[in-house]
């Protein structure tokens, strides 16, 4: 098993790096212009690399303290592109919860969406759990920020995961930001205390102040609620089936 | 006439340091005049004269300190702005270009027709100038006016790769003047050209500080009625297109300048009251439409693009990069005036000053109302003609709703040539379903404004044109894009995604263009004369630099009378570099 | 003295006063509320504002407002922290 999550963390790894190095190297541009004769075609299809946390936050109550956090980051050109994603939440008690990372091929389909196909792998409390994974990222008419992933797993389990979020201008750099994120499974996944249906939201309403456009402190409040077969294995373990809690954090990217 | 050639020579040019932007002089920063019939005591701090057959041009880096903080532009012989070069109509010119830079550069002198291998532009005419290397430019000009000259490769013209060109006429100007200036406008960021970039292709409005906000909401419900302000917040959202995208890059992060100096430094340029004063203005920005005027004097527009006009007299002009406008003046009052360049979008402007004497400075007007887009930027006329409503539902006629799946019937598809109507996807994510004749507006932002603003359509050329042919076929190109991918084009496809264009030695053709995006596009041809379509007949101005509005469609002939692989693209740079380029083929 | 707490105020070195013509030669610092940069400019000077006091080389605070012309005149000058 954890042969198996180290060849499952080295794209993921080797992903962040590369990122992480396009960044410091030459402000992450990476196709250098005006090199050899028709560098015109090359500008036009060059690689640029962007990362960001959605997330990054302390969460406060509930007898479910602990430290959330949702990314992701991609590199490529137009139309392909490499895409990861991040998501977890750090238990002040100690171990990760719902850990879930995604390493996807990323290809433009339309004017605003993207097709994504790619490798799911879930950490952190219960057993690990791998997953192919197909979805569809963009905007939405009417400025909505949307993913919708489906996953099959080796063990033939399918999930579908949404998420959808929006952003309200109060000023130029105060926004409001309600989101959604929900997680349904086919069949029931004791070792990962997931059940069948409907599992999960995490659902919140951030406000954040862009004292620049790549770092924004907020405040929230967040909904963490597990439902049906979940909540009931939840409450089984001894944890609730769900937590209004007060949220702070930064929004960063670069 | 008088000429001064002038070298500058004061102990500050050799480092050329900026005002910083803090440090507001109430000492003169005052221009010495191009040609002076009467000299004028003024001290010497202007971008420096270059004038003969002969030049030497050193590429290099040089310290900038427009804001405050030091960065590190491209310049030549150590000046943002290059040196003005003045030639003469008729002369053979020899430019030696050195690089002094860690990458390959190369010089494109923009409107001046050269032999194709002159132009400047890797790839197309030569493979550039290798760092250390020298090349030498050499090629007969037989054209006169004001041009100007920058970089073609990468980013640099953004970094302050560019220069002011006047080719004085061999038979005299046709309208006298007295003395004349350059006002060489630019976009300075002190952020890298590469980062802006990468920041729009992540958050393509990352530098709209304008955007519609509750505030406004509440407002515009208050005017208009809570129904039509949520009528109109829909049909955008549906659109995923924001009324408030004016320009790309903006004050946010853009300082303004006029020949290299911001508002606090102040470019200033002196007169004798009564005399005719000729202003040279060129946009030698990146990515910034500016509108100019000069409160309390009429401009008598005389030039654009280097090529003479009836003088037609307005209060204000409108320009996109690559264009230029010859002014003249006649200040009578012992008074400054202000130079005002608003960019676009009124995120910030540029200014400078006109005065009698040293030491003197104008009012300077408050900045317009930000512009707000309307339906005929979306390509959507409304019957109603001005379109400008902020925020109400201009009266139109009932469209099919936003089906954008429906073949346009409005479109004027071309006898022969590329030019069928793109469809929306990845690359598009606009089709103007109704793109229109816009000639006769001033622009978005412009309109009932209370002063006389230019329009394509008062532009008359002195002379008929050269070749009185009619065109033998139709070239219709598309201008697309998709704001925010920011991916741009022509037809739907990024250069790397294109054939060139190819036109027969000799032949006269018309190209189309149709504005699909609902962005102004200022569209450059290398090599060949744009004769604008705008009413004028035969008496069509030629330009080399054409805005083409949100949402229209317009025409120009082009002989094809000079060979060579010539580019012709977008001038918004980052458009450019993004997939707005083509090839231009002549055997 | 019309003093209207919503005008955009400023803060500026007198370089001129010209009070036959009303007007005044500053150096200002940035005035954000209406997107200006520190600039030397010409202000004209409403009537109602006594420029007896102000000399060249004055701090002063002062308020603008757009007149009938649609430029912005200075409506109060107070000495500011020299």
């Amino acid at each position: 098993m954890s042969v198996a999550r180290i060849i499952l963390a080295a794209p993921l790894v080797f992903g962040l790096t590369t990122v992480a190095a396009a960044q410091t190297s030459n402000d992450i541009q990476v196709t250098m212009p005006g090199m050899g004769t028709d560098d015109m075609a090359a500008m036009d299809n060059s690689i640029f690399a962007h990362a960001w946390l959605d997330q990054a936050e302390g969460r406060i109550g509930g007898g479910q303290n602990g430290f959330r956090w949702d990314g992701q980051a991609w590199i490529g050109t137009d139309y392909d592109k490499l895409w990861l994603k991040s998501e977890g939440f750090a238990l002040g008690r100690g171990g990760v919860e719902d850990g879930q990372h995604e390493l996807l091929y990323d290809r433009a389909l339309t004017s605003f969406m993207d097709v994504q196909a790619g490798v799911r792998a879930d950490w952190g409390s219960g057993t690990g759990r791998t997953w192919a994974a197909l979805g569809v990222q963009g905007l939405a008419p009417l400025w909505l920020d949307y993913e919708a992933t489906a996953y099959l797993s080796d063990g033939g389990h399918a999930a579908l995961r949404l998420a959808v979020s929006y952003d309200i201008l109060i000023t130029q750099r105060l926004i409001l930001q309600p989101q959604i994120e929900l997680n349904i499974y086919s069949k029931a996944d004791p070792g990962r205390l997931v059940g069948a249906g409907l599992s999960d939201i995490d659902t919140g309403i951030r406000l954040r102040y862009e004292i620049s456009r790549k770092f924004s402190p907020y405040v929230g409040i967040a909904y963490a609620g597990k439902f049906g077969q979940t909540a009931s294995m939840a409450k089984h373990a001894g944890d609730s089936a769900g937590a209004v809690q007060f949220v702070f954090g930064i929004r960063s990217w670069f | 006439m008088v000429e001064r050639s002038l070298v500058l020579r004061s102990a500050a040019a050799t480092s050329r340091r900026r005002f910083v932007q803090g440090l507001a002089t109430a000492g003169a920063v005052a221009a010495v005049p191009l040609s002076v019939r009467q000299s004028l005591a003024a001290p010497v701090y202007a971008t420096p004269l270059l004038s003969g057959q002969d030049f030497a041009l050193e590429i290099g880096p040089v310290p900038m300190n427009v804001t405050g903080h030091a960065r590190t532009a491209i310049g030549i012989n150590g000046q943002v702005p290059a040196p003005i070069l003045k030639w003469r109509e008729g002369d053979t010119v020899t430019l030696a270009v050195t690089n002094r830079l860690a990458e390959p550069t190369s010089i494109h002198w923009h409107g001046i027709r050269t032999p194709a291998a002159m132009d400047g532009v890797p790839g197309f005419s030569f493979p550039g100038i290798p760092p250390g290397q020298t090349f030498t430019y050499r090629f007969p000009v037989h054209q006169s006016g004001t041009y100007w000259y920058h970089s073609h490769s990468g980013y640099q013209e953004q970094s302050g790769l560019y220069g002011a060109i006047v080719v004085e006429p061999c038979d005299g100007y046709a309208q006298a003047f007295d003395r004349d200036y350059i006002v060489l406008l630019s976009d300075w960021s002190d952020e890298a050209p590469e980062t802006i970039v990468s920041n729009l292709k992540f958050q393509s409005d990352y530098y709209n500080y304008g955007q519609r906000t509750v505030g406004t909401f509440l407002t515009d419900a208050r005017e208009n009625g809570l129904r039509a302000a949520v009528a109109d917040r829909l049909e955008w959202g549906k659109m995923r297109m924001s009324p408030t995208d004016i320009l790309d890059v903006t004050g946010a992060t853009y300082s303004f300048l006029v020949n290299g100096l911001g508002p606090a430094a102040n470019w200033t340029a002196l007169f004798r009251p009564g005399e005719r004063v000729r202003l040279r203005f060129i946009n030698g920005s990146s990515m910034s439409i500016f509108d100019v005027r000069i409160p309390g004097l009429k401009l008598a527009i005389v030039q654009t693009d280097g090529n003479d006009v009836e003088p037609v007299t307005v209060d204000e002009f409108r320009f996109g990069p690559g264009e230029t406008y010859d002014a003249i003046v006649q200040p009578a009052a012992d008074q400054a005036f202000t130079i005002l360049a608003q960019a676009m979008d009124r995120s910030g402007f540029a200014r400078g000053t006109l005065a009698p004497r040293a030491g003197m400075q104008g009012n300077v007007p408050p900045l317009d109302p930000r512009p707000i887009r309307g339906m005929a930027d979306m390509g959507m006329s409304d019957m109603s003609g001005m379109s400008m409503d902020h925020g109400s539902m201009p009266g139109m006629p009932p469209m099919p709703g936003m089906d954008h799946s429906m073949m346009p019937g409005m479109n004027h598809g071309g006898m022969s040539g590329a030019g069928s109507t793109p469809k929306e996807g990845v690359e598009v994510d606009n089709v103007a379903m109704m793109p229109m004749d816009r000639l006769g507006e001033p622009g978005t932002g412009l309109d009932g404004n209370g002063r006389q603003v230019l329009r394509y359509n008062d532009l008359r050329a002195l002379k008929p044109g050269s070749d009185p042919r009619p065109p033998s076929r139709e070239i219709v190109l598309h201008l697309t894009g998709n704001m925010q991918r920011f991916m741009w084009g022509f037809d739907g496809r990024k250069y790397s995604e294109s054939e060139p264009i190819r036109l027969a030695r000799g032949e006269r053709v018309r190209f189309v263009l149709i504005n699909d995006s609902m962005m102004e596009h200022p569209i450059h041809l290398h090599g060949l004369w744009s004769e604008l379509d705008n009413g004028q007949g035969d008496y069509r101005p030629y330009k080399h630099t054409i805005l083409v509005k949100p949402g229209e469609r317009l025409s120009y002939l082009v002989t094809a009378d000079a060979p060579g692989r010539w580019a012709y693209h977008c001038h918004l740079l980052y458009h450019m570099l993004m997939g707005m380029f083509r090839e231009v083929h002549v055997p | 003295m019309h003093d209207d707490p919503s005008s955009p105020r400023a803060t500026g070195t007198v370089n001129a006063v010209d009070p036959a013509g009303r007007k005044i030669n500053v150096s200002h610092q940035p005035i954000p509320a209406i997107g200006w940069p520190a600039m030397t400019m010409e202000f004209a000077v409403a009537p109602s504002v006594d420029l007896s006091r102000v000399k060249a080389g004055s701090r002063i605070n002062f308020s603008i407002e757009k007149g009938q012309s649609g430029m912005y005149q200075i409506e109060t000058i107070q000495p500011a922290a020299q």
